[in-house]
């Protein structure tokens, strides 16, 4: 934001805000939330750094958001097959260094129209390296009570040698770069002047190693009074059972539900509080296994607000009902410059 | 099947010209409680929801946090 003497002779047109941020991010995972034997997950637990830099306002239409992330993974549980069937960790394979990320977004708003393209992806070598592009496009409705938009995803990613015995008893190995996309529209509606909602229909697919799946998720919040607003969520997804299966894994399915309250006991603070049930299934018709997976998940918050900077505070526990355990805490601190 | 057809030909024309009328008159809607934080469905307030079977629904994170927490192998 321009001040003092630039201010008084700068157009509003050559206005711009700045802010920076950054941010701690820590997630704790234990347990395995396969139920069968054998069919053992992945958990990665992981601390990260980040910092984030967001200017508003460069010649009038544009904004840019882009941040680094310096990540500590703990790759101890996850583990990979050599050729031979021998287990080892990422860990015991030497994949212990830092792993460095960045994103990159660039959003043009002109009137009813709101259009954004962004990168995002690890600069540095890792076993799983990654990047993705992403480009949304979304138009406001009758004084933007309806914003009506689609976004666009293309995963490249990398995934670690490792090897799995298929259907037919044999070894084979696991495909090493996984293309994804995404493809979502979206729909933002004001219903009453207490009461909105949000629609997502989605589909995805990791090309190389699942069906594809479709999604929608439905989203409502409604202020109960000026200081407290509840909110709700509901997500089912579920893989296409008519495509046909990549790897020794079934057709999977997720549903999950979620509420929150949001409590703003002073001007600027709001305190939140969530819980959330996921209950997420595998069918596979070849083995006639089904397994079934539930957790619960329990969430707080607190965002802070005050004269040029933002403090904002938020963890989570999730219980599934077999060992798996995790929790994730972040803190971030942001100055509007 | 013919009147199915018209019926439902009917019903998808009469929503088509209603709807968006009401949802003009959602354009004179009072936004001060709308556009505070706390209604803001994008921005979450706490932790997104993790899932422990599956991938399900993430693919736009692409992999952050470092790794999948739990693939679907």
């Amino acid at each position: 934001m321009l001040t003092g003497a630039a201010a008084s002779i700068a157009s509003p047109a050559l206005a711009l805000q700045q802010s920076v941020m950054t941010a701690y991010t820590m997630t704790e995972v234990s347990g395995s939330p396969s139920l069968s034997s054998g069919l053992a997950a992945s958990p990665v637990g992981t601390s990260q750094e980040s910092l984030n830099y967001r200017i508003d306002g460069i010649q009038k239409y544009f904004n840019y958001a882009g941040g680094v992330s310096v990540r500590q993974p703990n790759y101890g549980n996850f583990i990979v097959r050599d050729r031979t069937g021998q287990e080892h960790t990422l860990r015991e394979l030497g994949n212990t260094g830092n792993e460095i990320a960045s994103d990159q977004t660039i959003e043009a708003v002109v009137g009813d129209h709101r259009a954004t393209l962004g990168w995002s992806g690890l600069l540095s070598a890792s076993p799983l390296g990654y990047h993705a592009l992403n480009a949304s496009y979304q138009h406001g409705f009758f004084g933007k009570s309806t914003l009506l938009g689609v976004q666009l995803t293309y995963l490249n990613q990398q995934q670690p040698e490792t090897y799995f015995i298929d259907r037919d008893l044999r070894s084979r190995s696991r495909p090493r770069v996984i293309h994804g996309n995404e493809a979502v529209v979206t729909l933002d509606q004001v219903l009453s002047e207490r009461w909105k909602m949000s629609l997502d229909l989605s589909t995805a697919e990791r090309t190389e190693e699942r069906p594809r799946n479709i999604g929608v998720t439905l989203g409502q919040a409604y202020a109960l009074a000026n200081r407290l607003t509840v909110q709700g969520r509901a997500r089912r997804f579920a893989e296409l059972r008519g495509q046909s299966l990549k790897n020794e894994r079934g057709y999977f399915t997720m549903s999950q539900g979620e509420i929150g309250l949001i409590y703003e006991p002073v001007y600027d603070l709001l305190v939140s509080a969530s819980y959330g049930l996921g209950v997420e299934s595998e069918h596979n018709p070849d083995t006639g296994i089904d397994q079934i997976a539930a957790s619960d998940q329990y969430g707080l918050g607190v965002k802070y607000s005050f004269r040029d900077y933002e403090i904002l505070a938020q963890g989570s526990l999730n219980q599934g009902n077999t060992s798996y355990q995790s929790s994730s805490f972040t803190g971030g601190f942001t100055w509007k410059l | 099947m013919l009147k199915r057809r018209i019926a439902l030909n009917l019903s998808i024309l009469l929503i088509s010209v209603l709807a968006p009328q009401g949802c003009a008159s959602l354009a004179e809607t009072d936004r001060g409680l709308l556009n505070t934080p706390a209604m803001d469905l994008r921005t979450r307030q706490t932790p997104e929801q993790s899932s422990v079977l599956t991938t399900l629904g993430s693919l736009k994170k692409g992999n952050a946090g470092g790794a999948c927490t739990v693939c679907a192998h």
